[in-house]
């Protein structure tokens, strides 16, 4: 009898047990992986913030489907859980299109930068190319500029030569002109000295005077006086008479007023005979003052 | 009288609450036939296979539901069917979105490359 008491008690306490697992079944696994869904979903803040109202029915949704689970409805939880999956699906696209426009907005603004710097560039380019252009143009005209002012100067100064061609032809006819490397050398042979001396003779100095009387008219003009003698004497008294009687010729034109700043004067002896020294005519010949009217 | 008057009432609502109920599944069924219609296959199918699936298999259980008279069925299935259409519509949104995203960033690697030749 007690066992049979004990049996009994033991198969009801079972039986209750097992009404109880039945009357409270586990949610399914599809229902806690759309619960899970959903938690994930607003927790997400631009997920919770795009997709507020679908959040909202999908909470809805989830909960009658719980609901009816527990209560074996299955009808009613079958559609319940599927408007709580979309309604997450549908939280989740909205989410991620928040996303993507909060990315098109971040790459527009990058897009915006880089073409700024790409227009920045190009214009500190065209700066530098209008700058380098104008330096050219400034380098052009100042050797536009001096090519003129030289033009100019050729002018004046091919001017200056034929005056002073003209000038010489027709004040300096009286002298034998050779024309040199250094300018025109008018050499004048008829000079009389007193015999052994520097000192120019009355006629010497009349034979100057058209040289003094040029010089005078033609202030720029500088010139050269070299003196010569003949092979008489020895040659270190040739040269120093030569050199004084070319400082004679030079010092005369100095008392006529023309600057001794442009005269030099020289000797050069017996070295440099023009003829032979041999007869009387060439020694003549070869005692001479030569004045070069320097280019 | 007051009774005969009531009793009217009452047996009016008994009739036209199922008829009501019918008109309104039909509509439903209705609107979201035309709303998959509405959407483009090609980019429905590309966008969101699943759901577009989806939204016409339920569209045409509805259907079988209100051929059956089931009008509860019909209407459940209706919405499920809205709401797939839904989903496919935004994530046709979110797919053409992305596209811009790539294409901007296409450009603006681009626009880096020849900016730094």
């Amino acid at each position: 009898m007690t066992h049979f008491l004990k049996s009994s008690a033991g198969i009801a306490a079972l039986s209750l047990f097992l009404g109880a697992c039945a009357s409270a079944p586990d949610p399914s696994p599809r229902l806690l992986s759309a619960e899970a869904s959903l938690q994930k979903a607003k927790s997400d803040p631009v997920t919770a913030a795009a997709g507020r109202t679908a959040l909202a029915n999908a909470t809805t949704s989830l909960r009658n489907a719980r609901e009816s689970f527990l209560d074996r409805k299955d009808d009613e939880y079958t559609h319940a859980i599927r408007m709580g999956e979309g309604y997450v699906a549908l939280a989740d696209a909205r989410g991620k299109q928040s996303e993507a426009n909060r990315r098109i907005e971040d790459l527009n603004k990058q897009r915006s930068e880089i073409v700024l710097a790409a227009r920045s560039r190009e214009l500190n380019v065209a700066n530098a190319a209008t700058a380098d252009a104008e330096a050219r143009a400034t380098a052009s005209g100042r050797v536009a500029a001096d090519a003129v002012a030289d033009s100019a100067t050729s002018e004046a100064a091919r001017q200056r030569a034929e005056t002073l061609l003209a000038a010489m032809k027709s004040e300096l006819a009286d002298y034998e002109q050779q024309k040199t490397d250094l300018g025109t050398t008018l050499v004048l042979r008829d000079l009389q000295f007193a015999s052994a001396s520097d000192v120019l003779s009355q006629g010497a100095q009349g034979r100057l005077a058209p040289l003094a009387s040029f010089l005078s008219k033609q202030p720029a003009t500088r010139i050269q006086i070299l003196g010569h003698t003949d092979s008489q004497g020895s040659e270190t008294y040739n040269v120093d008479l030569s050199a004084r009687r070319a400082a004679s010729v030079g010092a005369y034109l100095t008392s006529t007023g023309v600057d001794a700043g442009r005269i030099t004067t020289s000797g050069r002896g017996e070295g440099v005979p023009v003829a032979t020294n041999a007869t009387a005519a060439g020694r003549a010949i070869n005692r001479r003052v030569e004045v070069t009217i320097l280019d | 009288m007051k009774r005969l008057f009531v009793a009217a009432c009452a047996s009016s609502m008994l009739v036209l609450a199922p008829a009501a109920f019918a008109q309104e599944s039909r509509d439903a069924l209705i609107r979201t036939e035309a709303q998959i219609q509405s959407l483009n296959a090609a980019d429905a199918a590309a966008s969101a296979p699943d759901a577009f699936a989806e939204a016409q298999l339920r569209l045409t259980e509805a259907k079988s539901a209100e051929d059956k008279n089931n009008r509860k069925e019909s209407t459940w299935r209706s919405s499920e069917a809205a709401l797939n259409v839904e989903i496919v519509q935004e994530r046709i949104k979110l797919r053409a979105l992305e596209r811009t995203v790539s294409e901007i960033e296409t450009g603006i690697a681009t626009l880096r490359r020849e900016l730094n030749s």
